[in-house]
Formats: C-alpha cells, sequence, structure tokens
C-alpha cells in the first residue's frame, strides 16, 4: 500500500484533490462554464448515416466507390418509390398517380417511372424476344375487333356482348384456347362481384397472357432537389414523396415503399434516435438505482449522476469540437458514456466513505491518493481501448474511439476534480455505505476451487468457436427489418433485374464497356452484364418487320370501330354461361361459365354500376398503351430517355458496366464469390458488393489491430503499474478468456460483429483490465480484497455497465440492438473471469513476494 | 454479344436504303377490284371443281405477293427446310391460300364482293370491300396492299375485323412445324390446298 500510495500517480491525485477541496467554488464554477460551452457547441452536433463513410476514403475499394460517386453522383442521392401491386394494371394505375402528384411536389428535381414512361408505353415492347414479340402481335391481332368493341361499349352488356363474338369468332377458327386468359380474368372479377366484392380487371395480363405468379413491381425513380444546409439534404424530397404516398388512396393489394439510400439513411437515423433516448433514459434509472444500492444514501446517488451528467454534457461538446458530425457507430458514445463515466464516481465516493469511516472529516486528499493510481491506470488503460481503432482505416470506429477515450479521461477528471469539489462544500456527502450485501467474500462461496478452474476451462473451450467469428459489412444486415425503406429495398432485390446489388465497372469507351460486358456476362456466377448498348433493343428488324405486319390490327383495337362479324343477339350472364358451357371444354370457359351463373343468381352481388367499375377501370391503361405502340419505331442510343442514358453514360464520358449476380447476394458466402468472380476478371469492379467485401476485410483487420494495440497498451500500463509480469498476466489473462467468450456466443448466437458492435472486444478489454486493476492493485495494498469496498465498487460499477449497454438491445436497428447483446454477454463474462480469475492470482503472486 | 447486335443493326440500315414506294390507292383499287373479280369468278363459274380451284389459284397468284407470305409464314424456320421441301412449299402455297379463300369468302355468294373505299396503314393501303353474306348481311374485309416497284401492288395480307389471317396462319404454321416439322407442314398444306 505505501508503495503504491507514495509513487506519483498517487501523489499527482492526492495532490488534485488537495487542491480542488481547498478552492471548491471555483472548480464548481469553472465546470459551469465548461458545461455552459459544451452544451452550445453540442448544439452544432450532427449524425451522418452514411455507412459507406465509417472507412478510409483511400482504400483502394473506397477510392474506386469514391470514383464511381463522381461519375454517377444521382446513384447515390436518387430515391425509388417501389408499388407492389396482384397485377399489372393496378401497379400501373398506382404508379401513374403516383407521378402525376409529384410532378408539382416540392424538393423533386425530376421522376422517372419506365412502367408508365411513354418511351416504354411506345416502345417496350422490343424489349422482348423476337418470339415474344411475335406472340404479342398474334395476339393483338386475334383480340383486335374484341378490344375495339370494348372501347366502344363500357358497360356490362358491351363487355358480354364482345365476350360473346370474340368466342364464336375464336370457337369457328377452332382458337377457342386462345381466349382462355381472358375468360379466367372475367371469372376472377364476376367471382369477387358474386360475393359483393370489387376485384379489377387486370387488362394487361389478360392480353398479354401472362398471367405472372407473385406481385407485380413498379419502380419510381426519384432525383431529389438537394438541400446542402440540412442534415439530410434530401429531406424535403422524402417529406414530399412520403406526403403523395399519404394522399393515394389505399387499393387492395397494393402496397407502395421508399426506398433508396437517402430513404434508408433517413429511417436508419430514426430508428437509432428513436430508441437510442429511451434507452439512454432507462440506462439512467438504472444507474440511479445502481447507484444508490452502490453509495448508500440519495445524496450520494445524485451526486454520481450529476458526475455523470458532467462528463456526458462534456463529452458531448468534445465530440462536437472534435468530428463535427456522429455517425451510426459513434452515437452509441451517449450510451457507453453512461456505462463508462459512472465507474470512476462509484470508486472515488466507495473509497472516500472507507476512508471517512477511518479517520475525521472526508478524507480526500487521502483517498485521492489511495484510489488514484488505480484510477489513473484504469482510465489509461480503458482510454487506449478506445483510442486503439484511431490508428485504424477505420474511420466510423475511430471517431467513437476518439469520443470514448477523451470522455473516459473527462469521466477520470471528472471524479477527481467536480465530486471532491462538491464533497468540500458538502462533507457529509463522504459517507455512505453500499447496500446488499456487505462484503463479496470469495471464501464464502461453497465450491470455490472448482470455480475458478472450471471457468479458466470454460474461457479455453469457447476458443473453439471464437476462431469462427466473422464481420458483416452489410449495412442492410443492421437496419431495423420492419422499417419500410428496407421492406421495399427487400421487394427489389427478390425481383430477378431489379435488385440494387449489384457490381460496376467504370468504361473509358463504349467500346471497352461492350467489351468488359462480353467478359463478365460468360462468368459462372454472373446473371447478366449490361451497359448502355444493351439498352437498344435487339433484332429490331424483325420486330419492326412484325410490328409492320401487325399495325392494321393495331390501329384497329387503339382507334377502329369494331366490326360486326358474327349475328347479334341479346345476351345476358346467363346466355353466355350456357353458351360457354355447351362450347369446347377449356378451364377459363367453365370457370367463366360458372362465375357469370353465380353473379347471375347472388343474394347480394356487387351492384352493376361497381362490376362495370370494375371491369372498366383500368381499361384506359391497355387504350393508351395500344395508341402509344402505334408510334412504336427504331430505338437507338440517341432516343433513350436522358434519365435511363444517363444511368450508364455520365456526363464526363465514362460509361458503366452494372453486372448483376445469380444467386441471392444477401448470403455471404455468394456475394463473395460473386466479388471474387467478378474481380479475377476486373478488379476494378465496385459497387455496393464489393464495398462490402472490401469492407469486411478491413474491419476484420482492424480490429484485430484495434485488440492487439489495446491489450498490449492495457498490458504495458498495468506491467508499469505493478512492475510484475505475474501480475499483469492475473489481469489480463481473465480478459483474455471473456473476450474468447464473447467470441465464442456471437458465433453461437449468430449475431456477427458488425459495424455497430464491433467495440465490444475493446471495450471489454478496457474495463476488463479496469476491475482487474482494481482488484490487484486492492490484493497488493491489503493482502485481501473481499474485505475491502472494492469488491462491492467493481461489482456495482460493472452492473451499471452492463445494465446501460444492456438497453442498447432494446434498440429497433439491428446493429446497436446486436452491439447490446454482445457488450452485456462479454461485459456478464468478464466480470465472472475477473472476480474469479485475478483475485486468486493476485493473491498468489503477492504470498510469494 | 457485340457481333449479334451488330448484325440487325446493319440490316436495318440496309433495309432503311431501300427505296420505298408511296403506296398509291387507285392501283390499290385496281387491284383489289381485279382479284374480287376473278376470285367471285372463279368461285361461281359453272364449272367443275378443278377448274373453279385452277381459275381462283390463278386470280390469287396474279395479285398476292407470296414471297412475303412465305417470309412471314416460315421464316425463321426456313432454314429447316431442304431444297425439294422449299420448291414443294412455294408450288403448295397459292393452292393453300385459295382453298382458305374459298372458305372464309366463298360460301353462300350470291352478289358480288363491292369494293368500299382504300384508305392508307402506313406505307400499305387497305382496301375494304364487303362480301354479301347468305344471311343479307356483309363480311368486311381488308385487302393489304403494297407497292412492290417494280413488281407493281400486290396483296400483303388479308384481314377481318382487324384481325390478320398472315398472323393467324403464321401461328397456325409455327404450331404445325413444331409438331411435324417441315414434312408435317407440307402435309398439312397438302390436305388443305385446292
Amino acid at each position: 500500500m505505501a508503495q503504491t500510495n507514495s509513487g506519483p500517480a498517487a501523489r499527482l491525485v492526492g495532490a488534485v484533490v488537495a487542491a480542488v477541496s481547498e478552492a471548491p467554488g471555483i472548480v464548481l464554477g469553472a465546470y459551469a462554464l465548461a458545461i455552459a460551452a459544451s452544451i452550445w457547441a453540442a448544439t452544432g452536433l450532427g449524425v451522418d448515416t452514411d455507412s459507406s463513410k465509417m472507412l478510409s476514403p483511400d482504400l483502394p475499394f473506397q477510392s474506386r466507390a469514391l470514383e464511381l460517386r463522381e461519375a454517377f453522383p444521382d446513384q447515390k442521392t436518387a430515391m425509388l418509390v417501389v408499388v407492389r401491386a396482384p397485377d399489372a394494371d393496378r401497379a400501373d394505375l398506382a404508379t401513374a398517380e403516383i407521378v402525376e402528384k409529384l410532378q408539382d411536389a416540392p424538393g423533386i428535381e425530376s421522376v422517372f417511372a419506365p412502367a408508365i414512361d411513354p418511351f416504354f408505353q411506345q416502345n417496350g415492347m422490343l424489349y422482348l424476344s423476337v418470339e415474344e414479340f411475335g406472340d404479342q402481335m398474334t395476339r393483338i391481332s386475334e383480340s383486335a375487333n374484341l378490344i375495339a368493341g370494348l372501347r366502344a361499349d363500357q358497360t356490362l352488356g358491351g363487355f358480354l356482348s364482345a365476350i360473346d363474338q370474340a368466342r364464336r369468332l375464336a370457337e369457328g377458327g377452332d382458337r377457342s384456347e386462345d381466349l382462355d386468359t381472358i375468360y379466367a380474368e372475367a371469372a376472377r372479377v364476376l367471382d369477387a362481384a358474386a360475393a359483393g366484392r370489387t376485384e379489377p380487371f387486370g387488362w394487361s395480363a389478360a392480353f398479354s397472357g401472362e398471367q405472372g405468379e407473385g406481385p407485380v413491381l413498379r419502380v419510381i425513380n426519384i432525383s431529389p432537389s438537394l438541400d446542402y444546409t440540412l442534415l439530410n439534404p434530401a429531406k424535403p424530397a422524402l417529406r414530399a414523396i412520403e406526403a403523395v404516398i399519404a394522399g393515394i388512396a389505399p387499393q387492395t393489394g397494393v402496397e407502395i415503399g421508399i426506398t433508396g439510400d437517402p430513404a434508408l439513411r433517413a429511417e436508419e437515423l430514426r430508428s437509432v434516435t428513436a430508441k437510442i433516448f429511451w434507452s439512454l433514459g432507462l440506462s439512467l434509472v438504472f444507474v440511479a438505482l445502481v447507484l444508490w444500492l452502490a453509495l448508500g444514501t440519495v445524496a450520494r446517488a445524485l451526486l454520481g449522476l450529476g458526475a455523470l451528467l458532467a462528463t456526458l454534457i462534456l463529452t458531448t461538446g468534445f465530440a462536437a469540437a472534435a468530428v463535427g458530425s456522429l455517425n451510426l457507430i459513434s452515437i452509441a458514445f451517449i450510451v457507453l458514456m453512461v456505462g463508462l463515466g459512472i465507474d470512476f464516481a462509484i470508486h472515488f465516493l466507495a473509497h472516500l466513505d472507507e476512508k471517512a469511516a477511518r479517520g475525521q472529516g472526508p478524507a480526500l486528499a487521502e483517498t485521492g491518493r489511495s484510489i488514484g493510481p488505480a484510477l489513473l491506470l484504469a482510465a489509461g488503460s480503458t482510454a487506449l481501448a478506445f483510442l486503439a481503432f484511431t490508428t485504424t482505416d477505420f474511420v466510423g470506429m475511430a471517431q467513437l474511439g476518439l469520443i470514448g477515450g477523451i470522455g473516459v479521461l473527462i469521466a477520470f477528471a471528472v471524479s477527481i476534480t467536480l465530486i471532491p469539489a462538491v464533497v468540500a462544500l458538502r462533507p457529509g456527502l463522504a459517507r455512505g455505505q453500499a447496500r446488499g450485501p456487505r462484503r463479496l467474500r470469495a471464501g464464502g462461496v461453497p465450491g470455490k476451487r472448482v470455480i475458478a478452474p472450471m471457468l479458466a476451462l470454460a474461457g479455453v473451450m469457447a476458443c473453439w468457436w471464437a476462431v469462427d467469428a466473422r464481420f458483416d459489412a452489410d449495412p442492410m444486415n443492421l437496419r431495423d427489418p420492419d422499417a419500410g425503406s428496407v421492406q421495399s429495398f427487400g421487394w427489389l432485390i427478390a425481383q430477378p433485374g431489379l435488385s440494387p446489388l449489384r457490381v460496376a465497372v467504370l468504361a473509358q469507351s463504349p467500346q471497352e464497356a461492350a467489351q468488359v460486358a462480353s467478359t463478365l456476362q460468360g462468368l459462372e456466377t454472373v446473371d447478366t452484364a449490361i451497359w448502355l448498348g444493351d439498352l437498344v433493343p435487339q433484332d429490331q428488324l424483325q420486330k419492326l418487320d412484325l410490328l409492320d405486319l401487325a399495325w392494321p390490327s393495331l390501329q384497329h383495337a387503339a382507334e377502329g370501330s369494331p366490326e360486326d362479324l358474327t349475328e347479334s343477339r341479346q345476351i345476358t350472364p346467363e346466355r353466355l354461361a350456357e353458351a360457354l358451357t355447351g362450347g369446347p371444354k377449356s378451364a377459363g370457359a367453365q370457370a367463366l361459365a360458372e362465375a357469370l351463373t353465380a353473379y347471375a343468381s347472388a343474394a347480394d352481388p356487387l351492384p352493376k354500376a361497381g362490376l362495370e367499375q370494375a371491369l372498366f377501370a383500368s381499361f384506359p391503361l391497355l387504350q393508351a398503351r395500344l395508341s402509344a405502340m402505334l408510334q412504336m419505331d427504331e430505338v437507338t442510343e440517341q432516343s433513350l430517355p436522358t434519365p435511363l442514358a444517363s444511368r450508364y453514360s455520365s456526363a464526363d464520358g465514362r460509361y458503366l458496366v452494372e453486372i448483376l449476380p445469380k444467386a441471392d447476394i444477401r448470403d455471404a458466402v455468394a456475394r463473395s464469390a460473386f466479388v471474387l468472380d467478378v474481380q479475377a476478371q476486373m478488379a476494378e469492379a465496385t459497387g455496393a458488393p464489393a464495398q462490402i467485401e472490401g469492407a469486411t476485410t478491413t474491419v476484420s483487420r482492424a480490429m484485430i489491430q484495434a485488440v492487439l494495440i489495446a491489450g498490449l497498451g492495457a498490458s504495458l500500463l498495468a506491467l508499469i503499474t505493478l512492475r510484475s509480469l505475474l501480475g499483469t498476466a492475473a489481469i489480463v489473462l481473465p480478459v483474455a478468456l471473456a473476450g474468447a467468450v464473447c467470441m465464442a456466443a456471437s458465433v453461437l448466437l449468430d449475431i456477427p460483429f458488425n459495424y455497430a458492435n464491433v467495440i465490444v472486444l475493446p471495450l471489454i478489454i478496457g474495463i476488463g483490465v479496469d476491475t482487474g486493476i482494481h482488484l490487484a492493485l486492492r490484493v497488493r495494498e491489503e493482502g485481501s480484497v473481499f474485505d475491502t469496498a472494492t469488491p462491492m465498487a467493481a461489482f456495482y460499477s460493472a452492473l451499471t455497465t452492463i445494465a446501460a449497454f444492456g438497453t442498447l438491445g432494446l434498440s429497433d436497428h439491428r446493429g446497436t440492438a446486436s452491439m447490446g447483446i454482445l457488450l452485456a454477454i462479454g461485459l456478464c463474462a468478464t466480470v465472472i473471469m475477473c472476480f474469479a480469475l485475478t483475485p486468486p492470482l493476485a493473491r498468489m503472486i503477492h504470498r510469494k513476494s | 454479344m457485340a457481333a449479334s447486335r451488330l448484325i440487325p443493326i446493319l440490316t436495318l440500315a440496309i433495309g432503311l436504303a431501300l427505296p420505298v414506294h408511296a403506296a398509291d390507292e387507285s392501283a390499290a383499287l385496281q387491284v383489289a377490284d381485279t382479284l374480287v373479280e376473278d376470285a367471285h369468278g372463279a368461285l361461281t363459274a359453272q364449272a367443275g371443281a378443278d377448274e373453279r380451284a385452277e381459275r381462283l389459284r390463278a386470280a390469287l397468284q396474279s395479285s398476292f405477293a407470296f414471297d412475303i407470305w412465305e417470309r412471314f409464314l416460315i421464316d425463321p424456320e426456313k432454314d429447316g427446310f431442304s431444297a425439294d421441301q422449299m420448291i414443294e412449299f412455294r408450288a403448295l402455297l397459292p393452292g393453300f391460300l385459295a382453298n382458305l379463300y374459298a372458305n372464309q369468302f366463298g360460301k353462300g355468294l350470291e352478289a358480288k364482293p363491292e369494293i368500299i373505299e382504300a384508305r392508307p396503314a402506313r406505307k400499305d393501303i387497305l382496301v375494304r370491300a364487303a362480301i354479301p353474306r347468305a344471311n343479307g348481311k356483309n363480311l368486311p374485309v381488308d385487302w393489304r396492299i403494297r407497292d412492290l416497284g417494280d413488281r407493281g401492288h400486290m396483296v400483303i395480307d388479308v384481314m377481318v375485323g382487324g384481325t390478320s389471317f398472315l398472323i393467324l396462319k403464321r401461328d397456325e404454321f409455327r404450331g404445325v412445324l413444331d409438331q411435324g416439322g417441315p414434312e408435317g407442314l407440307l402435309d398439312f398444306m397438302r390436305q388443305n390446298s385446292i
């Protein structure tokens, strides 16, 4: 004890505490000024949710991503409205309504919806294969008079009459099966009408003959006007889009979502911040409760809380001055500081009570000398654990490392200045004993000789799983899966050809782009490689020839008067049902016959006007498409719509080649194989999947680097203080085993390390070494630790930290939640290992010496 | 990929470079009138079936652009035909179309079809004819006539109620070819030709 308490650290801390207790008013005044300045600075603190900025821009994969972003800036800022509907017509109707309302919405620069864009209405069919194109022309030609009839008379009678005439002509030409999709669709509408429900007729699917399985997706690309004075420059556009969608009349089965980077980031920020304050509040409640238990009186608990708040405010002020804007990782410093900031206050106040109980008065200076070295070492090692990350390429974590590291030093400074100043003014605050078990006596634990070796063995066994711990750099896996933007993103990924997860290569010329696309197209993992040239339909000569052939049919369908090709007769649902039953058998004809009979005999069917509305609501879409197709013409690169062409050719003349994977690359193994496959051919390939792979490698390396630096640094500090290798081992070994347990838990619980929870391992080192130092130094001072206030202080400190971190598990943000869970597990393991292993090891060394 | 894309583009460029003859409504009307006249004469002639068929085939022969019909009917699968099969196909086509004509428009003919009007349809002319039916009504038929330059104006399609016979038969031929190949198609044509 004498050795430790007379060292430079003890003298320094003792002198500081003594000086503070001599002039407490000045100290408190200085704090008031510093806190006011910090609050002022903190008002300018922002949050940037862009995960791509979490890694050094100098990394090769980051600089390639930056180059891509500079060439095609719209990709990062574009927002997507995704419409999901049971059929194409409902999707297109909703899309058209949204696009129309967005035209005048504020914050919107341009809107491009391929499904209803005039260019694609006119020329979209040219993107079909020659065979598919020919089939479509055949269907239009066959149905030309039916469509003309429906166009001329949009009543139930007109519908039945047109269907009946088409039926008789088809039966006459032995082509009844050609009408089966139309029969089936009509049957679906009439069945619903018989039950009193409205189910709109899907004309597009009925006439294209493509009754697809699963929902139809439509994408509206929106370029927002960006306001860079805002934290989220696309916020006005996002608000406007949300308002437009809120104003769309709900339709059965139609879902509308917003996604794209700005929307994902805005919702991510919302999910992170929404519960971070709830989490903070809960943390403060837990901390207050633990403080009351740890410090004995409400007044002392309030003093501890005051010290914590001062630490939080000063650290936030530092963060504002040092980094200006937090990221998704560093925003967690708020909760981390609740847990870490209180440690020093508990230890100081527990020691103060112990010292005050032995002598006269508050014994501030003596407490400073006694606890000073341990606090200083603990602060140094924990700060080192955090600061270790500032040396890596992991910029996002470096920020948390910097703020956390300095925050720990601030907490230490607050505990040896603010607390003594207040105690000097109110000496009664020096006394107050912890509630709960008076002493944590290891000797009282049954089977203690078995527990320690068993825990050590468990830690060693955990290494078996720990080596399989992995890092998941996919930012989508951090986000709240229930968030609208994440769900919409999922809709796109599930749809072939629409997945935003693509690898990209920048080419300097069209020839190079074509060459790159051609090379990559043949790879086993690649589904498609697309460049601007691919947007010009193939085999146009043959298709336009077929169009030319079908053009009069198309014109008749779109503009002509229906011809009376059969003998006219009055048609009713019953008569049509009878005719269908008597004609050639087909599933569609039978279904329609049954539906017509059901409708005619229904007790409470949909009224006629309602049925007519259901039958013809989307018919104008078909009419518009047919009219537009009359103008179908050769598509060239020059005639492509600008929003489409500019997606693949940059303003500075470069070309983008996009490579889509065959497999679902949300799976990490498939993603890695895809990226490696492409990069083996084109090392310069970039894009989100390549960035994720690059980040995985970089962050894994950064983790190892940071853990090594933190571990070595903390060990070195312990070695310098204790001047004993075995003593250092008594501190470091339990922490290493706790780290192994935490990594094993990550594997067994399938909670991989990610951008948010990667702080866990260095933190375990910092806090574990803290606890170990307090325990080891007390053994060294007193010969035994469990007879002193230290184990109780260490126990409550750890309990506070666990309670504070555990609340993060409540977050909707999966990254933040995983951080809370892994930290709680890791810290429990740390405390158990330290309490079980450090005192006996330290005692053995103490006895030997 | 680049080569496969280049071919149709070049072909298209060549196609566009060919002279396009402006359609001439009066010439088209003349062709349709002659066709209807000759076909009606053949179908109502007081002669044996073979002679009527021969006259109808001859009427179509002089006014139909069989090469265009052939292109659309079998072009994608044409490569699968042997030289002999192609010769037979070309020999059968006029009779096949004559049979189609007779089946569609030759039943219950009492009065001569009447030419109603001519109207432009892109680069072609649609000539509307009204074919009298047994029930007293007229069946509206459109003859699609194209100016083929030196070959004059010729019928490239027949349409009823906006439905193209050429497209329908193309679809039908593809089905037969898928089932039985060129020989199957020739067999089908043999059974449906006059």
